[in-house]
């Protein structure tokens, strides 16, 4: 199976070094584009409202790729696998599940770790200010060169839980500098308190190996558009076998007790509402199986060598701060170049076809603790389409780069 | 000739009821149930044709975790 089976779109030959992965993966492999015309021109019904063929053949779609992901992800019954537009919808359903006052009139409390997405930070903001719920972050990073040890990651979320305490967030990875939280220890954590754990793991489904039962998991939230390699606006929300089964973000139609105005009260109906995106679906399923085939062994053995890589080359250029993290690490790579804004460093990149993201990631935490809230970071972040090619190329703009920002 | 349909409310649990069945070697397809035959408005049903036994049937899917609602049956007309 080749590496780059698509190759780089025929419209941009090798003219572009794509290192943006943690915002979409790029190029996809080709199985994934075949997936979603296949879909649309031999199973283009609407999957679970029809009988006649085209129909059927939408739903048999859905359905085997609720299957693959189950077992891709160790997740208990196909029917726990629920499909949506995105990672962000996904997170937003369990959120807004917690907030409902309890019977004693208590506010609900959610804990979240220190390197959360807005996904999950902007949510809660809008929830704590209609005094839906309160929340606390435990910290993770040290500094801007370091981060807590595991076990004082667990101490710090113990120390946090009361009696109020109703949800644990992690972000897996952080999409900043490629931090990984011990998802398992924390998920071992939550599950002796009785307390549901959520894991937005965006940056790490199809590059960690992730298992919801195993890992203690009740709520496990992806895009599948990044290395999970299917297209844009396919995600996934997860649900562990023990999860309190979250209420529906949106109310409406889905094939099912039609005459009823109530959901339906099992899954994945219950959690489904509108027409599926079955091509899109489709997609994302050919990915997850293009991964399979691959090995997540090999697919993260070679990215983070490519990785390690790419950091080593940053570390030995003059004027760069490389914002890093402890083993393990992601995808992601921030840096700053000395008397450069962020901007102008992707921009200049840019201008050798070298595609990567300025600014600040939406992910506010990380930069206050890195203590880039002004500036910003340069973001690189490696996937499945990179070569070593990729990164000398990369290395030879970024001495030329740094060159210019002494001057 | 005898035809068993499992009445089940969504297609996802139908499809995971095919696909449990036939892992016993019992074809079944994935059909609408009719108007009349629903308390609730769109329901579907694995339809198998010939002789199974219901109790068989029962066991597969209540150990695969397929939600279903009735077992019916009955005889379709012979030329």
């Amino acid at each position: 199976m080749g590496r780059n089976p698509d190759g780089r779109g025929k419209g941009w030959g090798n003219a572009l070094i794509y290192l943006d992965h943690a915002a979409t993966s790029w190029p996809k492999p080709a199985c994934v584009g075949r997936a979603i015309l296949t879909t649309m021109t031999d199973a283009g019904g609407n999957p679970g409202r029809s009988a006649h063929p085209l129909s059927m053949r939408a739903a048999e779609t859905v359905f085997s790729a609720r299957e693959h992901t189950a077992e891709f992800f160790g997740v208990p019954e196909p029917e726990n696998v629920l499909f949506y537009p995105n990672a962000t919808w996904a997170i937003n359903t369990v959120l807004h599940s917690f907030g409902v006052k309890r019977s004693d009139g208590r506010i609900p409390r959610i804990l979240v770790s220190g390197m959360e997405h807005n996904a999950v930070v902007r949510p809660l903001y809008d929830m704590e200010m209609r005094g839906e719920v309160m929340w606390d972050v435990y910290p993770v990073f040290r500094g801007a060169q370091g981060m807590l040890s595991e076990e004082e990651i667990l101490s710090e979320i113990r120390r946090r839980i009361t009696r109020d305490t109703a949800l644990v967030c992690a972000c897996h990875v952080s999409n900043v500098c490629g931090a990984a939280l011990p998802i398992g220890k924390i998920g071992g954590l939550c599950r002796a308190r009785g307390i549901p754990f959520l894991v937005d793991a965006s940056q790490s489904a199809g590059m960690y190996d992730i298992h919801v039962e195993r890992d203690n998991i009740d709520y496990l939230c992806t895009a599948g558009h990044k290395a999970l390699l299917g297209p844009q606006g396919s995600g996934l929300l997860l649900l562990g076998g023990n999860a309190p089964v979250p209420r529906s973000l949106v109310q409406g139609g889905n094939g099912v007790a039609s005459l009823s105005p109530a959901m339906p009260d099992f899954l994945p109906e219950a959690l489904e509402a509108g027409t599926l995106a079955a091509p899109i679906i489709a997609g994302l399923d050919a990915g997850i199986r293009y991964l399979s085939a691959v090995g997540l062994d090999t697919v993260r053995g070679e990215t983070h060598r490519l990785y390690e890589r790419m950091r080593e080359m940053l570390l030995s250029l003059d004027g760069v701060t490389l914002y890093q993290s402890a083993l393990p690490r992601g995808t992601a790579l921030s840096f700053g170049v000395r008397g450069m804004s962020c901007m102008r460093v992707s921009e200049a990149l840019g201008r050798d076809g070298i595609c990567t993201r300025a600014g600040f990631h939406c992910a506010p935490f990380a930069h206050r603790a890195f203590g880039t809230e002004n500036d910003g970071t340069v973001r690189v972040s490696v996937g499945w389409g990179n070569t070593m090619r990729d990164a000398e190329i990369f290395y030879r703009a970024m001495k030329r780069i740094c060159g210019e920002g002494a001057s | 000739m005898k035809r068993t349909r499992i009445a089940i409310g969504s297609v996802t649990y139908a499809e995971k009821g095919k696909g449990a069945l036939a892992a016993h070697g019992i074809v079944s397809r994935v059909v609408r149930l009719d108007i009349g035959e629903t308390k609730n408005g769109c329901a579907f049903a694995l339809e198998i044709a010939g002789n199974v036994s219901v109790a068989e049937l029962r066991s597969i899917l209540t150990a695969s975790h397929v939600r279903f609602n009735e077992i019916l049956t009955d005889e379709l007309p012979m030329l």
